[in-house]
């Protein structure tokens, strides 16, 4: 050590040589060799690429994406709204609230979608008429049309879901929050809404937007019920001309378009919410779109998120 | 109350247990309006949970609270206590001002926004007038210059600065201050201490629990030592710091001192 910092080269500095990763080039270059593979394989494939946008703009397809976003809405409304109500009945001190609660949540998550969707869908063979006897009634095919029995189906599933989203957040909020906003002199009712709401977003909000994108795509399960929806409507153009790939690739790319933009208005949902700088990691989309694509964040993806105050 | 001035609080023979382990075992005091009472003593001895009972944020088992001669947590009517809804606990709460050990800023706020948000939400006041009242009072604990950072930005004892002006904010009659220095860091002690004093010199009622002697010795009227959940020692800190006569107390501040 003394004969190098006393020589005469020595300028005071000594150069650092990074370690070489060469498991990461091997790899990256493996994945691209297989990603060329198959645009070549493809270019071979029995599917007439020309279709594909032609029955991408069909109005057929259009009218099918349309149905698609509104029923995709409706559910994540129904969803959310009696999520939250459920979440609070499970915070009950009544007992048998909260067990119903529960109860609620258990059968609803239980049971496959699919299933539930065919349970709403056959309704009237095991209830001729719904209403309260003696009241009013109505003939339950008149009520459950496909659109009822999709939203029922997709809607109550996910409330059952989100009840837990909107319970973890409940319980993310230290209960100190809480013994403040009563110290203060704050009635319930007010450090719900102003204490415990707003703080619970933060959790709430990211799994929401997963929730959301997911549900876009299982509303392509209410084809079974006769939803014509983005699915049923792309079946029906490939039974009319039988470019069966074609069209379902035309599907694939509304669906893809539409997650997209569902991702992009999450982003920003999570950025309006996550911006009281007690979560110092929110970045901006195009900040954390340029780490993530620039060489250096492909090669140094381990030192992401090191950085904010401590 | 048969007396011509009352104590601002009462607590006469509080019991309170937790399952099968009994915290509080018949504990009376009496604070007058001015005061400052300092509640040492062992952890587990009672001060933090007796300091609770006081704006009912634990519920008591037998005896009573009186502040300002009404019944903290219940209503007396023929000669019975009804327990009161927790929005009206929350009306008698907004007079009781409570620092917390742990702070428990609200961490989606800003330092002003923690202290204007009761004004603005339980005393109704005008935002022009509630911002102004929180602008003085951060002044008063030297946090003007961190008005708008959030708790998450702040040192602790900063954050207990501001959670002191938070409850200034509400005009209490009272404050009670649960080990406001025990989460923090031995050079940040001085500054809470320090508004502390500040609170005491102008008049303020306090109880503290603190493990702070020489604290209670310097600012306190009366110190009170607590061990497995009754009072054994009360008086001027300078009679009971000096010559404690019970055996527990000498203990304890033979461990301390």
């Amino acid at each position: 050590m003394e004969e190098l910092l006393n020589s005469q080269s020595f300028s005071g500095e000594i150069p650092i040589v990074p370690i070489r990763k060469w498991g990461r080039w091997v790899s990256a270059v493996i994945i691209v060799g297989a990603f060329v593979a198959l645009i070549l394989g493809l270019r071979h494939a029995q599917i007439v690429w020309g279709d594909v946008p032609k029955f991408f703009a069909y109005r057929t397809m259009i009218n099918g994406m349309v149905v698609t976003v509104i029923l995709a809405c409706a559910c994540q409304g129904l969803g959310v709204v009696l999520g939250v109500a459920i979440a609070i009945m499970r915070r009950s001190k009544n007992f048998v609230v909260s067990w119903c609660a529960w109860l609620y949540i258990y059968i609803f998550r239980g049971v496959p979608t699919l299933l539930q969707l065919y349970i709403w869908y056959n309704l009237a063979l095991a209830f001729k008429t719904l209403g309260i006897p003696g009241l009013f009634s109505v003939s339950t095919n008149s009520v459950m049309t496909p659109f009822v029995v999709a939203l029922l189906g997709l809607g109550l599933n996910e409330s059952a879901y989100y009840a837990e989203i909107v319970r973890a957040g409940f319980n993310s909020v230290d209960h100190g929050q809480v013994e403040a906003a009563s110290s203060i002199g704050m009635k319930p009712s007010q450090t719900m809404r102003r204490v415990i709401l707003p703080q619970a977003m933060r959790v709430i909000i990211p799994p929401t937007g997963n929730d959301f994108i997911n549900m876009l795509k299982a509303t392509s399960l209410a084809s079974v019920v006769a939803v014509h929806e983005l699915l049923l409507s792309t079946s029906n153009i490939y039974a009319a001309n039988f470019r069966i790939m074609e069209a379902l690739m035309a599907a694939a790319l509304w669906y893809m378009i539409l997650v997209s933009i569902a991702s992009i208005g999450q982003h920003f949902i999570e950025k309006k919410f996550g911006n009281d700088q007690s979560n110092p990691s929110s970045m901006s989309l195009k900040l954390s779109m340029r780490r993530s694509l620039s060489p250096r964040g492909l090669m140094s993806r381990g030192r992401r998120g090191t950085g904010g105050f401590a | 109350m048969s007396l011509n001035r009352s104590p601002l609080v009462r607590a006469v023979n509080v019991h309170k247990h937790f399952g099968h382990l009994e915290v509080l075992k018949g504990i009376n005091l009496d604070v007058d309006a001015g005061q400052v009472v300092c509640l040492l003593g062992p952890s587990g001895g009672g001060k933090s949970t007796f300091l609770r009972c006081l704006n009912h944020l634990e519920k008591i088992d037998r005896g009573s609270i009186w502040i300002d001669d009404k019944p903290v947590g219940y209503r007396l009517e023929h000669n019975k206590f009804h327990e009161i809804r927790e929005r009206e606990v929350a009306v008698q709460r907004a007079q009781i001002g409570m620092v917390f050990q742990r702070f428990n800023l609200f961490s989606n706020r800003t330092a002003l926004e923690n202290v204007i948000e009761g004004p603005i939400q339980v005393l109704k006041l005008p935002a022009k007038e509630a911002h102004e009242r929180g602008v003085q009072l951060l002044e008063r604990v030297g946090m003007m210059n961190w008005a708008d950072r959030y708790p998450a930005q702040l040192s602790g004892g900063q954050q207990q600065r501001v959670a002191i002006a938070r409850s200034l904010a509400m005009n209490p009659k009272l404050i009670l201050f649960d080990e406001p220095t025990s989460a923090l860091d031995p050079e940040l002690v001085g500054e809470v201490l320090g508004v502390m004093r500040g609170l005491a010199a102008d008049g303020m009622t306090m109880i503290v629990v603190t493990h702070e002697v020489g604290f209670a010795r310097e600012v306190a009227d009366k110190a009170i030592f607590m061990f497995d959940g009754v009072i054994v020692e009360e008086g001027a800190p300078s009679d009971v710091f000096s010559n404690p006569t019970h055996e527990r107390t000498k203990q304890f501040l033979s461990k301390v001192l």
